[in-house]
């Protein structure tokens, strides 16, 4: 197995140059001028050649990529045109934020999807399985930007039950997560109990269950013991390559509630053209895909003995 | 799901639970970058740094036309008959607030050495002050000192060595336009008069802080202000909220009472006294104990927020101006609860520019010819949903040189287009032709941002100038990618504004004096000798009737050459909450919330009142998911 993650880690170093070219790139071509983001409206000329100068941006861009690989390597991405500040620091403070949202909303999500489809699975054909059914395809065709207007409307404004928006750092976050966190769930857990229900549904009918059953083992028991354990590849392989994702934080989430994370301040970056904090977190994106993608390979040998890493 | 829906009952709507004393809520639509005042450029940055810092001049909080009054100055300064000396004396009772920068953590005096460190370190290159351009030129000395630090500066780094960013080499050579007369007379020293030399003294690029909190804080000076205003920062999170208290530092300053005091009278001061705004005349400043302004990006959290009471100013967003303040004037429910409206006309001008050195606009007729056809009522009805006025020309009503000249607004419907095709014709290209390629024109239009406002105004412009035969490709732009290609010359025809920075029109006038061209400010590159004359005349000229007709016809020139289509002048429909008094939004700066007071009583009873939780549908839905469950498991597979 370590032969296979050093195997897999090696052709993930390709990978990740080619996205940092692509970015750089893309970044030259369409990004916006660092001159006017640094010194405003109507800087000197003098002062527009020493920046011009400082930054690199004269030199050719081989130049230019090699210095930004060299910021890959050292994890350090200087610091955010529009103020200043560390690339870094600007992790560090958007981090916890989107962790605080991202991971109750994942774990509590999950939780519930999982326990839904077995149950689904377990009543198939039932009014709950229809009802359950209906409401997950509902829920997956209405766009998330939906639930948000609605649910900050309807929950907040309307019913006067959360915070319309806001955060607020320690215990007090609570407050102000409760309703994006819903809103989170509710946008997942449609696709999840449509995607578990299916694979639930595969494994109650196969003979282990039966046997199971047959000998006189609990219902509850024979769903949330033998038919999940056999459901746990597909489950774990799902969840693993969502975790970058809670990490990198949601866009939308968080610039309609006011939680000061990772994703508003990527929306913020890009719409100010703030390129050290574009690039910094689109590479942030694809190391944290290439590693969970093989974390998720690796955790599929590890829970189903049948299959062998090469 | 059940107890998941239970313990959602339990949530709180209030954002601010806890909160003791006066403390003013506001929401910002943008984020600040920073406190430094060199620095402060934007609208966020502006709003937050107001609060804590302070200059040598400040607004009249309610006199309109504009006048500056004394602010750490005792009293508007001395001018020399030449008009290149002025010597401000500072007031006795300015101190720093506490801070840890200073060694017991006790703020100190201010004294005129510490304008000097402000005015150079704003000047130094190393600082790269957003606002240099308004010092530029200006001051004894002071480009030759800057030059000589930049040259250093440039050979260190081609030498190899890396410099601080918050180097300041140099800073303690003298620079004979600065000068320390003592510790309370600091003395400006200029190049030649410049009649605008006090506006700039009133912005926040120019205002005092100590070296100490410099030194102290090195690059995190930006998020950790030390200043002599009415407030001082206790929490700072630079993408969500700014905290302030009450600054026990703050001079002895008190409420404006023209009632007592007749040389605190401005004109119309009595009508400002009858619509209650001087309720607290005679009080002394600030008359909140802090300040929690939050920074809402989204609209509609911002408007809901409003109506929910947890803020007690906001601009409301455009989307909801039409029911907030349906034909100019405030909705039945608002009125209802007692808001008030406080409209402010922006100092500034929206406006289509036209690259006039482009092969095909540099046809001065072409240029006219897209100006009749564009719809100026259309824009102010529809794109600001009646919340502009029609600029008729590039200077605001209400500033010194505006004239009501524009040869070129038709806004006669179908006629408008018919003209602007005969001039269309008249310029060479007849029905939009180019007879060159016997093919329609096409232009570029560079739209800035992805508004609501900035896709209609891309489809209505296209659509006008399809009317008069011109194709037009609509480029959509980041703000920073806007300003590169106005600095490159590298556009046609780009949708942009321009807000004072002070209330002088010689502030847009300068965006078309020819030496100004891209790179500079002047990105149409227009470049009239007249126009650039009378400029010249103008700029060393104090305010005065001559001065006035220099504008007017320098603004005629522009309205007959049409480098410019000026569109609108916004108007802001700012709404305030009934427990919210006393203060008159200025617009120009924002040092407005230090004469602002809240009811606190009758906030705490609006607010409970407008936000009685409502927990029967949850509690419904909680029990049908419930019975469902229930019936289901109950009822087995045979259901």
């Amino acid at each position: 197995m370590i032969g296979f993650i050093i195997r897999r880690l090696g052709y993930a170093i390709p990978v990740l140059m080619g996205v940092a070219l692509i970015t750089l790139l893309l970044f030259n071509v369409a990004g916006g001028d660092p001159i006017a983001i640094k010194l405003g409206k109507n800087p000197s000329q003098a002062e527009v050649l020493a920046l011009t100068a400082e930054l690199g941006l004269n030199d050719p861009v081989w130049r230019q990529y090699l210095d930004f690989l060299r910021q890959i390597v050292t994890l350090d991405f200087g610091t955010s045109w529009t103020d200043n500040t560390p690339v870094r620091e600007i992790f560090w403070r958007g981090v916890g934020p989107t962790l605080s949202l991202s991971l109750p909303a994942f774990s509590i999500g999950s939780l519930i999807a999982v326990t839904v489809s077995l149950l689904v699975a377990f009543y198939r054909g039932s009014m709950l399985d229809r009802v359950t059914t209906m409401a997950a395809i509902a829920g997956i065709s209405v766009s998330s930007l939906v639930y948000i207007l609605v649910g900050q409307w309807l929950l907040a404004d309307q019913w006067k039950l959360f915070p319309v928006w806001g955060f607020e750092y320690g215990i007090g976050a609570i407050t102000f997560l409760a309703l994006p966190i819903l809103i989170w769930i509710l946008l997942s857990v449609g696709t999840d109990v449509r995607y578990y229900r299916t694979v639930a549904l595969e494994e109650i009918g196969r003979d282990y269950v039966r046997t199971a059953r047959s000998k006189g083992l609990s219902e509850g028991r024979v769903l949330f013991v033998h038919v999940l354990r056999n459901c746990a590849v597909p489950i774990i392989t799902r969840m693993t390559i969502i975790i970058p994702f809670l990490i990198t934080g949601s866009f939308l989430m968080e610039i309609f509630f006011g939680i000061p994370g990772l994703g508003s301040t990527l929306y913020t970056a890009i719409t100010s053209s703030d390129l050290p904090i574009v690039k910094a977190f689109t590479m942030l994106g694809a190391v944290l895909y290439v590693l969970f993608n093989i974390l998720a390979d690796v955790l599929y040998a590890v829970f189903d003995p049948r299959i062998r890493l090469s | 799901m059940f107890p998941l829906l239970l313990s959602l009952l339990a949530c709180n709507p209030d954002p601010y639970p806890g909160e003791q004393g006066k403390i003013l809520h506001v929401g910002l639509r943008l984020l600040p970058k920073s406190f430094d005042p060199p620095q402060v450029d934007d609208e966020g940055s502006g709003a937050i740094a107001s609060q804590v810092y302070e200059g040598l001049l400040a607004y009249h909080p309610y006199a309109r036309p504009y006048q500056l009054i004394p602010a750490l100055a005792a009293d508007l300064p001395e001018i020399s008959e030449d008009k290149l000396t002025y010597t401000f004396t500072l007031r006795e009772d300015i101190t720093f607030a506490d801070d840890p920068c200073f060694p017991d953590g006790e703020g100190r005096a201010v004294t005129a050495h510490d304008f000097l460190y402000a005015f150079k370190r704003f000047s130094h290159p190393n600082t790269r002050a957003r606002g240099w351009w308004l010092l530029d030129g200006k001051l004894v000395g002071l480009n030759d000192w800057r030059d000589g630090l930049s040259d250093q500066m440039t050979a260190a780094r081609e030498a190899g060595e890396e410099i601080p960013t918050d180097a300041l080499w140099g800073i303690e050579q003298d620079v004979a336009g600065l000068e320390v007369v003592d510790d309370r007379t600091f003395r400006f020293n200029l190049t030649e008069p410049y009649p605008q030399f006090l506006w700039t003294l009133a912005m926040s690029y120019t205002a005092v802080y100590p070296h100490e909190a410099v030194e102290h804080y090195g690059d995190e000076f930006r998020n950790n202000p030390v200043g002599t205003g009415p407030f001082k920062v206790t929490e700072f999170n630079p993408v969500y909220r700014v905290v302030y208290e009450k600054n026990d530092n703050f001079r002895d300053v008190t409420f404006p009472d023209p009632e007592r005091n007749s040389d605190e009278r401005w004109e119309g001061w009595e009508k400002d006294r009858d619509a209650g705004l001087l309720v607290d005349a005679g009080q002394k400043l600030p008359l909140l104990d802090g300040i929690e302004m939050r920074f809402i990006l989204e609209d509609q959290p911002r408007w809901l927020y409003f109506k929910s009471g947890y803020l007690d100013f906001l601009n409301p967003p455009k989307d909801n101006t039409s029911e907030a303040v349906p034909q100019g004037d405030l909705s039945g429910d608002l009125k209802e609860r007692g808001v008030r409206l406080q409209p402010w006309t922006e100092l500034g001008t929206v406006y289509t520019c036209l690259n006039t050195l482009d092969p095909l606009l540099s046809n001065v007729g072409v240029r006219k010819a897209i100006a009749l056809a564009f719809d100026h009522a259309w824009t102010v009805e529809n794109l600001y949903a009646g919340q502009a006025v029609v600029a008729n020309t590039l200077i605001p009503p209400g500033v010194a040189g505006y004239v009501d000249y524009h040869p070129f607004h038709a806004d006669d419907g179908a006629a408008q287009y018919e003209k602007a095709r005969q001039v269309l014709a008249e310029a060479g290209y007849p029905d939009g032709i180019d007879p060159a390629t016997g093919k329609s024109l096409r232009i570029r239009f560079e739209s800035s941002g992805t508004s609501v406002t900035a896709r209609h105004f891309s489809d209505r412009f296209t659509d006008e100038m399809r009317r008069i035969g011109i194709e037009v490709d609509v480029i959509v732009n980041t703000f920073p990618q806007m300003t590169e290609k106005m600095r490159g010359g590298n556009f046609q025809v780009a949708g942009l504004a321009w807000g004072f920075d002070y209330p002088d029109a010689q502030n847009i006038l300068q965006l078309l004096y020819g030496p100004n061209k891209a790179p500079g400010v002047n990105s149409s590159n227009f470049n009239d000798e007249t126009f650039n004359t009378l400029y010249e005349q103008s700029s060393t000229m104090e305010d005065g009737p001559e001065r006035t007709a220099l504008y007017e016809q320098m603004s005629q020139i522009v309205s007959d050459n049409v480098p410019w289509i000026t569109r609108a002048h916004r108007i802001r429909q700012n709404l305030q909450q009934p427990w919210l008094q006393g203060f008159r939004y200025t617009g120009v700066n924002d040092q407005y919330w230090r004469y602002a007071d809240i009811d606190l009583e009758a906030r705490q009873a609006s607010v409970s009142q407008w936000n009685t939780p409502v927990r029967a549908p949850l509690v419904v839905l909680g029990l049908l998911a419930m019975g469902l469950i229930g019936l289901t498991v109950y009822r087995g597979r045979e259901l």
